[in-house]
């Protein structure tokens, strides 16, 4: 216990001095300081409000103008996907004051999603807080709010909007009623669009909004032309990767995306897996020069009868008679000699040349992607099969990939969707010199073979078609085709790859009745070359072109 | 002595008065502070609204809807490739009739104004002109008017006396504007592309309106691509300006004013675009 040792202050008014008086200056005293105290505080917090409320940021925290998730734009800055306020309709039927029965029907008769009984046991049901539509148009809102029932609520949500409606839904996917991505950019971006530091300023995607509506409006077209089962369509950008347009139909739209086919949902560019028929021989060829087993494209190799290989005979529908040059096998697109030339790859260097373009592994791009069919174990058979495309399932983004290494120089850059400013530097897969006669057999056989279809005048196009047989209830079928065609132009300075796939078309008159690649992709090509290479900034130029005059003389017989 | 009596007073009053007028001043603050939250406010409001307006402006014109439009009415397609030019010798191509020597040196008419001082001549050129003094008001000074009417649909071009170049002043009565109607071979055959993002290569006239100097006609021989009218756009006299130029020497005729819609995007756009059954979303989105 400690003992307290004070002295206890004697207080006593001072001697001598009339007692009232002390007391008065005391009473004034401390009314004094009462008012300086209250003083002192209102000015502590009159200072305390001017320095320490920061007015600025607190305008920024409720800035209305930072919407809830960032906007998606493409390249040029068209908006894809916005976030707007819409309206929703609740009801607290706890606080409910008419009769349920009497609204539930007027209720069925605005909103025919419910039946009038679902409506009566929701109001009947004692609930604090129901939806009754979530997203409504402002004329149902009105309509709503006219039956005059105080326990119907009405608020503003923020709604993903895609003003291009069903352009490149599936590219930038969906939005859940929560506003968190569902597939698509919305859900490789959802960090990204949802970040309050970073949500102001809209995402740029790759997407050139005028070449992907050119695009699937002449796929569509295609396909519904050639009534085909589905297609699709790439625009790639050879330097950078840059993915300027990916269409694949049939389309769906995003804004309403629970109600569309789940057959549309599937995007066939990159999820879909096809063997891609004789797209692959430029690729064969390709790696067959680099590998020096192609020393010269005057090399020749006899054409005219079918290669056995145990069980499977190679041939083709028009073999050509004796013997056939590299540039020959490419225009008259040559099943007997390209897999000639596999076989001398032999299995390691083959499935080297395919690894080398990634085609073992999905497609590098941002959204979802299908697994390629690489096989595990490689028979000569698949060797010979794989350099003329079949017994190989890639994705059509895995080939435009492999056509803009082919074209570019060499060089293999990985595909993306966003909007890049320095390209990536990309591995190297076949050398200068390569590409350049890669880029000449390309544009032969546009100029002389079977993708004459796909010329664009002016625009220098080269590119191959191909058209595989489909395989259906194990083994093939000639009728049903994939039938592809992967172009590149222009051709004296390679920019961009437009591929085109039709998934089973159908003849049509003015196709004669053929289902080939020539007669269905091919045009397609042509048509979104010359539609969209302007806006791309490449002008046409009849007066120019790949100078192709000593692989023209190699060509004894041009494909009719 | 009475001062001093009222010095309490006198105390009270400055410090009520300096407190009144503080707070006077912060009373105006605060105002003023409203109001520039108000205008803020405002702000934010217009850009809210400008950002719905876009977004409606982007779904009613959205590319699907143009693609659309354009297959039911306007059917706009791609530019060929020998729409495409060059350079201005390629579009000089489109001159098909090359005027002989005897047309283009036929009948040589000018212009001259006397008003007092000599004038040296312009020498006689190889040119058909035609000056016509607009505003030709009764009594004015002479103004030799020389007319020619070419046979041949050759181009024109204009020697003025270095008078008649002056800029025309309201006030003075012998101005004279010269003015070549210059009958060129129009650029129709140059279908500039049809569509608006395709760029060009080719400008069709150079002619801009520029401030100064009535019409002034190319001294070179004629090639479509020199042909330069640069006409006053307000000037009267210049009533008439060649074929090329007259697209852009009018005055830009302003929209009717239509009152500001305050339009939102609406029920009827949402539950369009909403609609998974929309006119062509099935096979493409045109």
């Amino acid at each position: 216990m400690a003992t307290l040792a004070a002295e206890v202050a004697k207080f006593g008014g001072a001697p001598g001095r009339p007692q009232g008086l002390a007391i008065t200056y005391q009473r004034l005293m401390l009314v004094m300081l009462v008012f300086a105290g209250v003083t002192l505080m209102i000015v502590g917090r009159l200072l305390f409000l001017q320095v320490f409320t920061d007015r600025a940021g607190s305008a920024q925290a409720i800035n209305p103008l930072v919407p809830p998730r960032a906007d998606i734009v493409d390249r040029n800055g068209v908006p894809l996907a916005r976030t707007i306020d819409a309206w929703s309709i609740a009801i607290h039927p706890n606080r409910l004051i008419s009769n349920p029965s009497e609204l539930a029907q007027k209720l069925a008769e605005l909103m025919p999603e419910k039946s009038a009984a679902e409506y009566k046991a929701l109001l009947s049901s004692g609930k604090t807080f129901v939806y009754l539509s979530r997203r409504a148009v402002p004329e149902l809102v009105a309509a709503v709010n006219a039956l005059g029932e105080p326990a119907i609520a009405f608020d503003r949500e923020p709604e993903r909007l895609y003003p291009q409606t069903a352009m490149a839904g599936h590219i930038l996917g969906w939005t859940d009623l929560e506003g968190h991505g569902v597939t698509g950019m919305e859900k490789v971006l959802e960090g990204r669009l949802t970040d309050p530091a970073t949500r102001a300023d809209p995402v740029s995607l790759s997407i050139d909004s005028r070449v992907q509506a050119a695009m699937e409006s002449e796929l569509g077209a295609a396909v519904l032309k050639h009534s085909a089962e589905g297609g699709t369509g790439i625009v790639l950008d050879v330097r950078t990767g840059e993915i300027v347009a990916m269409a694949s139909m049939p389309t769906f739209n995003p804004n309403a995306a629970g109600k569309s086919d789940p057959n549309a949902l599937f995007n066939r560019a990159t999820m879909g897996v096809y063997e891609l028929g004789s797209t692959f021989k430029p690729i064969t060829v390709a790696a067959a020069i680099e590998a020096g087993v192609i020393k010269s494209v005057t090399q020749r190799y006899p054409s005219g009868a079918p290669v056995q290989i145990g069980r499977f005979r190679i041939k083709d529908d028009h073999p050509i008679a004796g013997s056939a040059n590299i540039v020959e096998t490419l225009v008259h697109s040559s099943n007997i000699v390209t897999a000639q030339i596999a076989d001398q790859m032999g299995v390691q260097r083959m499935q080297a040349a395919f690894r080398a373009l990634s085609f073992h592994e999905p497609a590098y791009v941002e959204i979802d992607k299908g697994r390629p069919l690489f096989p595990r174990d490689w028979s000569r058979a698949t060797v010979l099969t794989s350099g003329f495309g079949h017994g190989v399932a890639v994705s059509p983004l895995h080939l435009a990939s492999a056509y803009a290494a082919l074209v570019n120089g060499g060089v293999w850059r990985p595909a993306t969707l966003m909007k890049v400013s320095k390209p990536s530097a990309g591995r190297r897969v076949y050398s200068e010199q390569t590409s350049l006669t890669m880029r000449k057999l390309l544009r032969m056989i546009v100029l002389a073979g079977t993708g004459r279809k796909g010329e664009a005048p002016g625009y220098r196009v080269g590119g191959k078609t191909g058209t595989a047989e489909k395989t259906a209830s194990g083994g093939y079928s000639r009728k049903v085709n994939i039938s592809t065609f992967a172009a590149v132009f222009p051709m004296d300075s390679p920019r961009y790859v437009v591929i085109a796939m039709l998934d089973a078309p159908k003849a049509t008159a003015d196709t004669f009745g053929f289902t080939t690649a020539a007669w269905t992709a091919a045009p397609v090509v042509s048509k979104v070359i010359s539609r969209t290479a302007p806006l791309l900034g490449i002008t046409p130029d009849d007066t120019r072109d790949l100078d192709v005059s000593d692989m023209m003389a190699m060509v004894a017989k041009k494909e009719k | 002595m009475i001062v001093r009596g009222f010095k309490s007073v006198i105390w009270v009053a400055t410090v009520g008065g300096a407190a009144l007028s503080c707070y006077m001043v912060s009373l105006q603050v605060a105002t003023e502070r409203a109001d520039l939250a108000k205008v803020e406010r405002q702000i934010v409001a217009a850009k809210r609204d400008i950002r719905s307006l876009q977004t409606e402006l982007g779904t009613r014109g959205r590319l699907s809807q143009l693609e659309q439009w354009n297959a039911e009415v306007l059917a706009l397609s791609a530019p060929s490739s020998a729409q495409f030019l060059q350079d201005e010798v390629k579009l000089a191509r489109f001159e098909k009739k090359d005027p002989s020597f005897e047309e283009r040196s036929a009948e040589v008419r000018m212009a001259a104004l006397s008003t007092g001082d000599e004038i040296p001549a312009v020498a006689a050129q190889p040119r058909v002109v035609r000056a016509v003094a607009p505003n030709a008001a009764p009594g004015m000074p002479a103004v030799h008017q020389a007319s020619y009417t070419p046979r041949t649909a050759s181009l024109q071009t204009l020697a003025a006396t270095p008078k008649a170049d002056a800029k025309p002043q309201p006030h003075s009565k012998p101005a004279v504007t010269a003015k070549a109607e210059a009958d060129a071979p129009k650029p129709a055959d140059v279908k500039a592309p049809a569509r608006a993002e395709a760029k060009s290569v080719v400008k069709a006239a150079d002619a801009k309106p520029a401030p100064k100097a009535p019409a002034k006609a190319a001294p070179a021989p004629a090639k479509l691509a020199a042909v330069k009218a640069d006409a006053k756009p307000g000037a009267k006299p210049a009533a008439k300006v060649p074929v090329l130029a007259k697209a852009d020497t009018k005055a830009p005729v302003k929209p009717a004013a239509e009152k500001p819609r305050p339009s939102r995007l609406d029920g009827k756009l949402t539950a369009e675009i909403r609609s998974g059954t929309h006119k062509g979303q099935g096979s493409g989105g045109n």
